[in-house]
């Protein structure tokens, strides 16, 4: 399936692992025409900023390099401890969900997957349960990816969405 | 049929007793926005941001609320910026620490970008600091005039000369209990008299205490959360090998409050409270 032909709501796309870095390309090209965040939780934020530079209505929220070493403060992007600081990313979220209440926003994961290495299945499918909750309050859509497996979380995770789209 | 001057006549009737009642109105409106005025403020705001939100209206005035949180949770810089806000709002706040040196306390607040010294200036901050074992005398002195062998009239915690504080901050309520440790009944009676005086000095009191990372109980002998008319709590939490800060409106006598433990960061400018943002890692507890 095309990623360009998908609209609307709240989605999650599993992907094989292969195809992973070409779909994300795709799915942020495509939405951040709206003012976007980019949750990296798979790889940190260089790695897609250098990819992404034209884009100017794209902001980061970077879960990994703070960890590693100590950040160059930059203004489009926001970093967190890592990814078991589900509190803080919850506030950064709301902040950006929050800032422009009438123009149509997105939040993009990079991976979904990674939160669950880090924090218990029921903490990030609370987690995912409430920014899901307080997108659809705040003109915002969520697009998540999760690599396709075996684990019991991507079903539960999927009622979350308004559509799931295997790719 | 009504014919047209007659429909004209109670159309003027009309507007005369609507005018008439609008007038009455009118007067009652402004008599009840002068009762307003005269009223005294019953509550006060900390002006912390998000913290507010978590009361109806906000601190009954005259309370002695305990602020109550494991180490590192904030406690200090709370009722720092509660003083700092307090004062700049025109209420004259005494923080009393048993601990920090004066020093440290305004190195803090200029470290979150406040002027305590620009607010001492004005006398409307004071923060001073006094030595437990000084409350130990005090409390032999309370004894023995209880027992009658002194007729001086002795206080729980001596106020700076010419200072009449809307506010005080006693930081902490754990460092005096621990000057009485093995006299744990002359504590019961001190705290039993530091609530009367607070009580009596018509102040808003704020008592930080020092629990354990998830407590069960807010004070050292738990008599304090039971004649104080607040708690508010701070957490600290550890989640994996980060710490989330969490703040919960435990109690508070005579002041709707959110009954829900929320986010709050400590940042660079100090506390912000998120009072809807609820707190992740305290699910796994």
């Amino acid at each position: 399936m095309n990623v360009a032909m998908v609209n609307g709501g709240n989605m999650l796309y599993l992907v094989g692992p292969k195809n992973f870095g070409s779909i994300l390309k795709k799915i942020v090209l495509k939405y951040s025409k709206f003012p976007t965040v980019l949750v990296a939780a798979a790889k940190p934020y260089t790695t897609y900023k250098h990819e992404f530079l034209k884009l100017k209505k794209l902001f980061y929220i970077d879960c990994i390099t703070k960890g590693v070493s100590a950040p160059k403060v930059e203004e489009d992007v926001t970093f967190l401890e890592n990814p078991q600081d589900l509190t803080s990313l919850a506030i950064s979220l709301s902040q950006f969900m929050n800032s422009l209440p009438n123009i149509k926003k997105y939040v993009v994961f990079d991976s979904l997957n990674v939160f669950f290495i880090y924090n218990s299945q029921n903490v990030v499918l609370k987690f995912v349960q409430a920014i899901v909750g307080k997108a659809s309050a705040t003109n915002t859509n969520i697009i998540a990816i999760a690599t396709k497996s075996n684990e019991p979380y991507l079903s539960k995770l999927c009622i979350f969405f308004d559509r799931t789209i295997e790719l | 049929m009504v014919k047209k001057g007659s429909a004209s006549k109670v159309k003027v009737t009309l507007k005369k007793k609507i005018s008439k009642e609008r007038k009455k109105i009118k007067k009652k409106i402004s008599r009840l926005a002068r009762k307003k005025k005269k009223l005294p403020e019953q509550y006060i705001k900390a002006y912390i941001p998000g913290f507010d939100e978590l009361l109806e209206k906000g601190i009954p005035k005259g309370s002695t609320v305990l602020i109550a949180g494991g180490a590192g949770s904030g406690k200090t810089i709370f009722c720092l910026q509660l003083c700092h806000n307090l004062a700049s709002h025109g209420k004259k706040c005494l923080y009393m620490s048993f601990e920090e040196p004066p020093e440290r306390l305004r190195q803090h607040m200029v470290d979150f970008g406040w002027n305590p010294k620009e607010l001492e200036k004005k006398k409307l901050l004071k923060i001073t600091r006094a030595n437990p074992f000084d409350i130990i005398r005090a409390v032999d002195a309370l004894l023995a005039k209880q027992k009658g062998e002194l007729l001086i009239e002795i206080e729980p915690i001596i106020l700076p000369k010419n200072f009449k504080p809307d506010i005080i901050v006693i930081d902490s309520l754990t460092a005096i209990a621990s000057a009485f440790i093995g006299r744990e009944e002359s504590y019961r009676i001190y705290i039993e008299q530091l609530f009367r005086f607070f009580e009596k000095v018509k102040a808003t009191s704020f008592l930080i205490t020092e629990t354990e990372e998830m407590p069960t109980r807010y004070s050292a002998t738990g008599v304090e959360e039971f004649l104080g008319d607040g708690v508010i709590v701070l957490y600290n939490v550890r989640h994996g090998n980060v710490r989330e800060s969490a703040i919960e409106v435990l109690k508070m006598r005579g002041a709707k409050h959110k009954k829900k433990i929320v986010a709050m960061q400590i940042t660079s400018r100090g506390i912000i409270v998120y009072p809807e943002q609820e707190v992740f890692g305290m699910r796994e507890e």
